[in-house]
């Protein structure tokens, strides 16, 4: 493991912005394979009201094959944007209204159903627009310093999150530093009652005042490298969306046409993607 | 480790710096973080020791030197820069201790674990000498010990065979203990000489005394040359092997892969003697308590990358399949790795030509195997014609089948026959992926002309090249067309969930990857679901483009059919995978990127057309004139390797682009992913009156009228 050669896998799976391919505008400017900047979004170009942020991120189109073929919508799809999920003192994660610093915050759910032996793997992804960067990056260090807390989380009335630890993996060289801040961190979920716990993922990247964060808590049924793949899956979905979003300051906000300005519409999040999303 | 100092820089290069590591005489070694995020480690020369041109030159060749080792047992070096103040020079990270730390006591490794460890040394100095290099300070600190298996480190005094300019031969450069006598006595030493040092460190593996004993550096020097070594308590077996390699005269020790044989094989399970895993995995663990070094604005001038890719600091680039999308693989202050013997002798028409032989892998029932065969046929002919070649060869064929096991069966078959030098896979992703691991296994380099899975994508982990890019960067040589040629207002990418797997790479290039300058929009049509929905859609803005992602030819005549009769007007595109009768049918008017030539069509491929009408009295089909381009690369290669044997022939074909009939044969020197940039192996072509005609090299899309 460590010390291997690189896994080309992830570095392919890293999704890079810009042009500079064969296909690109200008194929001769490219001299370089060297990721120089990461995805990042202005300040100034972030939604600022929380109308333009529940637009911003009802906006972002984040497919189920982000995350590997196979992935579909769960039922209910999208939570409440008014409301987040909070690590309480009791290390138990309950959904609460949105603090003065967080703009919207929007989690959907995927599933890859159950097959052929391997149980179904279950994420969530959440995108968080922050007043500021100041307060995305409390957000950032709120969450390692929550995960120091409490390396047992309890998600709902059956899941336990346990083991969680802060990684920063030399068997993952070449992962590129996407964005300006990134936590990886990984344990293993475990329902009440049963004997057997699986992987659990937690990748959690800032793009400017935005955080996109994604858990992923693996069915049983995988070899390691099944579920080592099922993980760097999941980094590179996150990967897209932050790409997304640097891409829509890129374009200059034309697409937050929607100001519905909503804290309505979506249904309670389905119970077990709860502390997903920090 | 130790934590870094008031004067420690923040970074080097890009490279955030995390802990020292070590430092010595020359300068200090750091675990540091690259601009990608890996941790390396990275060695900065004493500004005082750079002041010494001569210096530089020899620090410059020593990365050059480093970079051009691929083994398993060799650590690669990333990148270095021989011009900052201080030079630096970064090479992936080993978190491991080193053998200086593992053979406090003697007993602690049993015969079998040093067997295991001393093939695994071996079989990196192989690769050292295959290389054309000498390690030359073979010694326990510059052995790391990794969870699966030991790296051999610090080519720091390395250089090639006889190149002695950069030192005055003579002086003793090395560690005395590990020393051979020609060392010694200052003499010009070569790959035996590596050998006795491997031999030495086996020796203090097993007893935990090195073999010439301690105390002063002359005394050892001199029992080194004069006594023989003290190897009690070295098992029998293992004795007899190690002293052959304490052989005085460098004749009588085995070469590295003739000792990688006697000592058998390596197995990376239970390599570690007991004890020894959890301090290994102990030290592995000690990176990841490590804080992680903050952020900073990449400093100064960039560094130069090693081999030659000149970064320009622009925007973040696109690393999927990758890097080589990034690299202008041409370089050039580099040279050419061209080594020794036969060099001398290249236009002498002297009689004794290395034998080589190229086995194709194919099945004659794949439509695409007869032109395959017939173009490499002709470039061997051609070869052994040219009275200045200094190697012959010989094509054979291989049958696969058809099948990933007939694949296996044949690449297992090729490997176990050492007169086999190289192998071209010629088949679908079907099949040639199956004959990547018994090609690794055996050391024997794969060319891949045609397969394009995304399967391949690792190839750094395997002896394969693939030539070609695969389907991570979907059928570019349409996205350019639509990007210089259409130019809509706006691109439909149609994602066929018949072929889920494989459509999805070509909807993320063109979608996420941002590869289409214009707008995007990706409809699903899922596998049960016709394309008469889409259709309709499509139909409200008739002007837009649309790229269909999939890969089935009927999914692809059906998408044709009903764009047809939905009266679409804009262009339509898709990639080479549709091509068969189905979607010919009623494809007219669709353009369709492909990874093959028609040599027919165009002017740098004509003479190779024409060779092949007068020796096969017809014209060379899809993919004949890339079989042709991977026979004359391989050939190119092993003109070069002389007689080092087939596994230097891989690092050879890496090291420089080469210029093919069809394309440029570049690598990206991390990656090794087929590079990109120019001359890509990618064409454009037209459906029209059922059939695809050749419309363009992927350079010229967009340039002619």
């Amino acid at each position: 493991m460590a010390g291997r050669r690189p896994v080309v896998g992830v570095a392919v799976g890293e999704p890079k912005k810009g042009s500079g391919t064969s296909t690109g505008p200008s194929p001769s400017s490219s001299a370089s394979a060297v990721a120089d900047e990461p995805y990042t979004l202005a300040e100034e170009q972030a939604p600022k009201t929380r109308g333009e942020a529940v637009a911003f991120v009802r906006g972002l189109d984040v497919r189920p094959d982000y995350f590997a073929t196979g992935y579909r919508k769960r039922n209910p799809f999208e939570s409440d944007p008014a409301q987040w999920a909070v690590l309480g003192e009791d290390c138990l994660w309950r959904r609460e209204a949105l603090p003065e610093t967080a703009l919207a915050s929007l989690t959907r759910a995927f599933e890859m159903p159950e097959q052929g032996g391997k149980e179904a793997v279950y994420v969530s992804l959440t995108v968080t627009v922050h007043e500021n960067i100041v307060a995305a990056r409390r957000d950032m260090a709120g969450a390692l310093e929550s995960a120091l807390r409490c390396p047992e989380q309890r998600l709902n009335a059956t899941d336990v999150v346990r083991g969680l630890y802060s990684r920063v993996d030399a068997s993952t060289d070449l992962r590129n530093a996407v964005t300006e801040d990134d936590l990886v961190e990984a344990g293993e979920w475990v329902v009440d009652g049963e004997n057997e716990a699986h992987p659990f993922d937690w990748y959690k990247f800032r793009v400017g005042p935005v955080t996109v964060a994604a858990t992923a808590r693996h069915g049983a049924g995988r070899s390691k490298e099944e579920d080592t793949a099922v993980s760097s899956d999941l980094a590179k979905g996150v990967g897209f969306v932050a790409a997304e979003i640097d891409n829509w300051g890129a374009a200059g906000s034309e697409g937050a046409a929607d100001d519905s300005g909503g804290t309505d519409g979506a249904t309670d999040e389905p119970a077990e993607t709860k502390g997903a999303e920090q | 480790m130790e934590r870094l100092l008031p004067f420690d820089p923040p970074a080097i290069g890009g490279h955030r710096l995390a802990v020292r590591l070590g430092a010595g005489g020359m300068g200090v070694v750091y675990l540091a973080r690259s601009p990608h995020g890996a941790w390396c480690a990275l060695k900065v020369i004493r500004a005082e020791y750079a002041d010494d041109p001569g210096f530089r030159a020899r620090f410059r060749r020593e990365a050059e030197l480093a970079s051009r080792l691929t083994g398993w047992w060799t650590v690669p070096v990333v990148r270095a820069d021989a011009d900052a103040d201080s030079p630096w020079l970064a090479t992936a990270y080993v978190p491991g201790p080193s053998l200086a730390e593992a053979v406090a006591r003697p007993g602690l490794w049993p015969g079998a674990q040093v067997r295991g460890l001393g093939a695994a040394l071996a079989e990196a100095l192989d690769g050292v000498h295959a290389a054309g290099l000498v390690h030359r300070d073979v010694k326990p600190a510059n052995v790391l010990l990794a969870v699966d298996g030991p790296r051999l480190i610090d080519f720091g005094i390395a250089r090639a065979v006889g190149a002695t300019a950069l030192t005055a031969d003579g002086s003793v450069v090395g560690s005395p203990g590990y020393l051979s006598p020609e060392q010694a006595r200052g003499r010009t030493v070569g790959p035996p000489s590596d050998v006795f040092s491997l031999g030495c460190v086996l020796a203090l593996t097993v007893t935990g005394r090195a073999p010439f004993g301690t105390g002063g550096a002359a005394a050892v020097l001199y029992r080194t040359v004069h006594e023989e070594p003290d190897l009690d308590g070295v098992p029998a077996g293992l004795d007899r092997i190690v002293r052959r390699c304490l052989a005085k005269e460098p004749e009588q020790r085995p070469g590295a892969r003739e000792l990688l044989d006697v000592l058998g094989g390596f197995t990376p399970d239970g390599w570690l003697p007991e004890g020894l895993p959890a301090r290994v995995a102990a030290r592995a663990a000690r990176v990841l308590e490590l804080p992680v070094p903050e952020p900073t604005t990449v400093d100064g001038p960039s560094s130069v990358t090693v081999p030659e890719a000149p970064p320009s600091p622009t925007r973040r680039r696109l690393l999927v399949a990758g890097s080589a999308l990034g690299v202008t693989a041409a370089g050039g202050a580099g040279a050419w790795w061209q080594w020794g013997r036969n060099r001398a002798s290249a236009n002498t028409g002297s009689v004794h030509r290395t034998r080589h032989v190229i086995a194709l892998l194919g099945s004659p029932d794949d439509p695409f195997y007869a032109a395959q065969e017939r173009g490499a046929r002709l470039a061997v002919e051609q070869h052994n014609q040219d009275a200045g070649r200094t190697v012959d060869l010989v094509l054979r064929t291989a049958d696969d089948r058809g099948t990933a096991a007939g694949s296996a069966d044949a690449a297992v078959r090729l490997a176990d026959d050492p007169d086999v030098s190289v192998a071209i896979a010629t088949g679908s992703n079907a099949t040639a992926p199956a004959a990547l691991t018994p090609c690794k296994k055996a050391r024997l380099t794969l060319l891949i002309t045609r397969a394009d899975t995304e399967k391949l994508n690792g190839v750094n982990t395997t002896t394969a090249l693939l030539l070609r890019s695969t389907q991570t960067l979907g059928p570019h040589p349409v996205l350019r067309y639509l990007n210089r040629v259409v130019e809509p207002a706006r691109t439909v990418v149609v994602h066929d969930l018949a072929t889920e797997a494989d459509s999805l790479p070509t909807v993320r290039i063109a979608t996420i990857y941002g590869k289409l300058n214009n707008e995007t929009a990706v409809e699903d049509v899922a596998a049960d679901e016709d394309f008469t929905g889409f259709a309709r859609r499509i139909a409200v803005r008739p002007r837009d483009a649309v790229l269909f992602a999939g890969t089935s030819p009927s999914r692809a005549a059906a998408c044709a059919r009903a764009l047809r009769n939905a009266g679409h007007k804009g262009a339509r595109v898709a990639g080479e995978h549709v091509l068969a009768a189905p979607f010919l049918a009623v494809g007219e008017g669709w353009r369709i990127g492909t990874g093959y030539i028609d040599a027919n069509a165009d002017s740098r491929t004509r003479a190779f057309a024409a060779a092949f009408r007068s020796r096969y009295e017809r014209a060379p089909g899809p993919w004949a004139a890339e079989a042709y381009d991977a026979v004359r690369f391989a050939a190119h290669g092993l003109a070069s390797i002389g007689d080092d044997g087939r596994s230097a022939l891989r690092p050879g074909l890496l090291r420089k682009p080469w210029q093919g009939i069809t394309r440029v044969m570049g690598f990206d020197a991390v990656s090794q992913y087929f590079q990109v940039e120019k001359d890509n192996g990618g064409f454009l072509y037209r459906v029209t009156g059922g059939t695809a005609r050749f419309v363009a090299r992927a350079d010229d899309i967009g340039k002619q009228t």
